[in-house]
């Protein structure tokens, strides 16, 4: 009777992880950009102040640029109402691009440029956020 | 005097040896996505530890038996060897995660390639058991394992409070990502209760040729160096929650993970990171190498023994040979070394009942440890939470995986 009600749990969480996968699964592809986000911001400014090698810097970068290009390709490729997320693709573009360039910052060692890129990039999380709460609420 | 030098050593050498790569993904990764919320399954894996690890000290001072030798008396071949499989292979997949480990700390000092280190660490790990003793591999790397204290000093220095640490000792479920939540859950519990641990410990019980004077040692030993270790892994995990949740990070790479300790300590912060995590896996590679080398030897009655001469146990040093290079092989070919540590962990926690119910039997044996049965104290501890560790992880392995976590 336990084996039962345990079995016929799972199967309803199964459900309804299944039926809620693609909201889901948009929400979670935003969590993970959002944490990429965070960390190239976190790596870029540790390695400012000295706080991390430079190949770290460099090597964390590309990824957080990658994980981001991946990311919104999945997001772009999965969604059903493409037009809806249309704002939020382009300002994930922009995002990989300043990304790029930050790596390329650490590259050169250009501690300046390194600065009025992490500006951009925390300007553009705000904006990532709020375009992200605006279409959430859609 | 000698008693407690032996205490002190043991502890000191539980502190440096509790940590492993298991310890850190699953306390970082809790900590960075769920805050102080997941504190409680490291003080129930910890309370359950440190049961079974004094009671494997327990049956190999008063039985002379390792733990497999008992098994196999008690149980026969055939039981034993499904156990042995069991045991292999989740041997296998979390010593090829400590070499991931190691190959990560590599990789963030030096920028080579996680994976060409593999090769290399897997050659470094032999060549430490090949020429070492089991004082050397059990003290010697546990002592280097104190660096991990780093992540206590950058607790203090971030001053967590109280009342939120208080709050996350009690298990509540989050608003979202439930399923993710457990599979974390299950994962540190999978992590603390590491069977690999239990089978070393009383296989290290008979190479230091323990006795029935060793029970107040074993239990001074387990309860006081596997409390003061899972500090270790309570402050890694409130760490990563003060400094990595308030900013969004969710590790899912080692990269994000070696951030923590830059905000409190700077640069020292990045290198004792990179240290911790080489010299936690290294110590936890040597031992499950050992450990797997120590079960098959004592499944087929060869002769083992981590301080004999190669020459002297060939079949012995050839399991951890062939172990070892096949594990690293998992990380030449490139697979994520945290995803394959906390889907390592997670499947750890689905085996505990097969490792734990024959050792809860011959805990309660008389022929085995005679005066010193279990209490009804131990046997529920150990019951619950490996019970409960099952349960999560069937409901939520599949959910996981169906996430494409």
């Amino acid at each position: 009777m336990r084996s039962l009600s345990l079995a016929s749990l799972a199967l309803l969480l199964l459900l309804n992880a299944c039926s809620s996968k693609s909201s889901a699964d948009e929400s979670q592809e935003l969590e993970t950009i959002t944490s990429w986000v965070a960390t190239a911001q976190m790596a870029g400014s540790a390695w400012s102040q000295g706080n991390v090698p430079t190949v770290y810097a460099q090597q964390t970068l590309s990824q957080a640029q990658q994980k981001l290009h991946k990311e919104t390709d999945t997001l772009a490729n999965s969604s059903t109402n493409s037009t809806r997320l249309h704002p939020i693709l382009e300002q994930l573009r922009l995002l990989e691009s300043n990304v790029s360039q930050m790596a390329q910052a650490v590259k050169q060692k250009n501690y300046t440029t390194m600065s009025q890129h992490l500006k951009q990039l925390s300007t553009q999380k705000q904006a990532l956020s709020t375009l992200a709460k605006t279409v959430g609420g859609q | 005097m000698k008693k407690i030098l032996q205490i002190a050593l043991g502890i000191l050498t539980s502190i440096g040896g509790f940590l492993d790569v298991g310890a850190i993904a699953t306390s970082a990764e809790a900590g960075s996505m769920f805050g102080f919320h997941l504190l409680w399954a490291l003080i129930l894996g910890t309370i359950c530890v440190i049961f079974l690890v004094e009671m494997a000290g327990r049956i190999a001072a008063v039985s002379k038996h390792t733990l497999m030798d008992a098994v196999r008396e008690h149980f026969g071949f055939r039981f034993q060897f499904i156990l042995l499989c069991a045991e292999i292979g989740i041997d296998f997949l979390v010593l090829a995660s400590e070499i991931g480990g190691i190959c990560i700390a590599l990789q963030l000092v030096t920028g080579v390639d996680f994976q060409w280190w593999a090769l290399p660490v897997a050659f470094c790990i032999w060549l430490l058991i090949w020429k070492g003793t089991f004082g050397l591999i059990e003290n010697g790397v546990a002592f280097l394992g104190l660096v991990s204290l780093v992540f206590v000093i950058a607790t203090f220095k971030l001053h967590p409070s109280l009342t939120k640490l208080g709050a996350g000792l009690l298990p509540t479920l989050p608003q979202q990502d439930t399923a993710h939540y457990l599979f974390i859950a299950v994962s540190i519990l999978g992590a603390v209760i590491s069977p690999y641990l239990f089978y070393f410990y009383s296989s290290g019980g008979r190479e230091d040729k323990w006795d029935e004077g060793y029970i107040g040692v074993n239990r001074g030993v387990a309860a006081v160096g596997m409390s003061f270790g899972s500090v270790v892994s309570l402050c890694v995990l409130i760490v990563a929650a003060l400094v990595l949740q308030p900013k969004g990070i969710q590790v899912d790479s080692y990269q994000q993970a070696a951030l923590m300790l830059t905000q409190p300590l700077g640069y020292w912060g990045f290198l004792l990171f990179a240290a911790t995590l080489g010299i936690a896996c290294l110590g936890a590679a040597l031992e499950i190498c050992l450990d797997t080398a120590y079960i098959v030897s004592q499944v087929f009655g060869w002769n083992w023994g981590a301080s004999v001469r190669p020459k002297e146990a060939a079949r012995f040093s050839l399991v951890y040979t062939v172990f070892v290079f096949l594990a690293s092989l998992l990380m030449v070919i490139g697979l994520d070394p945290l995803k394959l540590t906390l889907f390592s962990m997670a499947l750890t926690a689905v085996i505990l009942p097969l490792e734990i119910f024959p050792f809860l039997i011959l805990m309660n044996d008389e022929r085995y440890v005679g005066k010193y049965r279990n209490g009804w104290i131990s046997n529920s501890v150990v019951i619950f939470t490996i019970a409960l560790a099952f349960v999560l992880a069937i409901f939520s392995i599949p959910l996981e995986l169906i996430a494409g976590g």
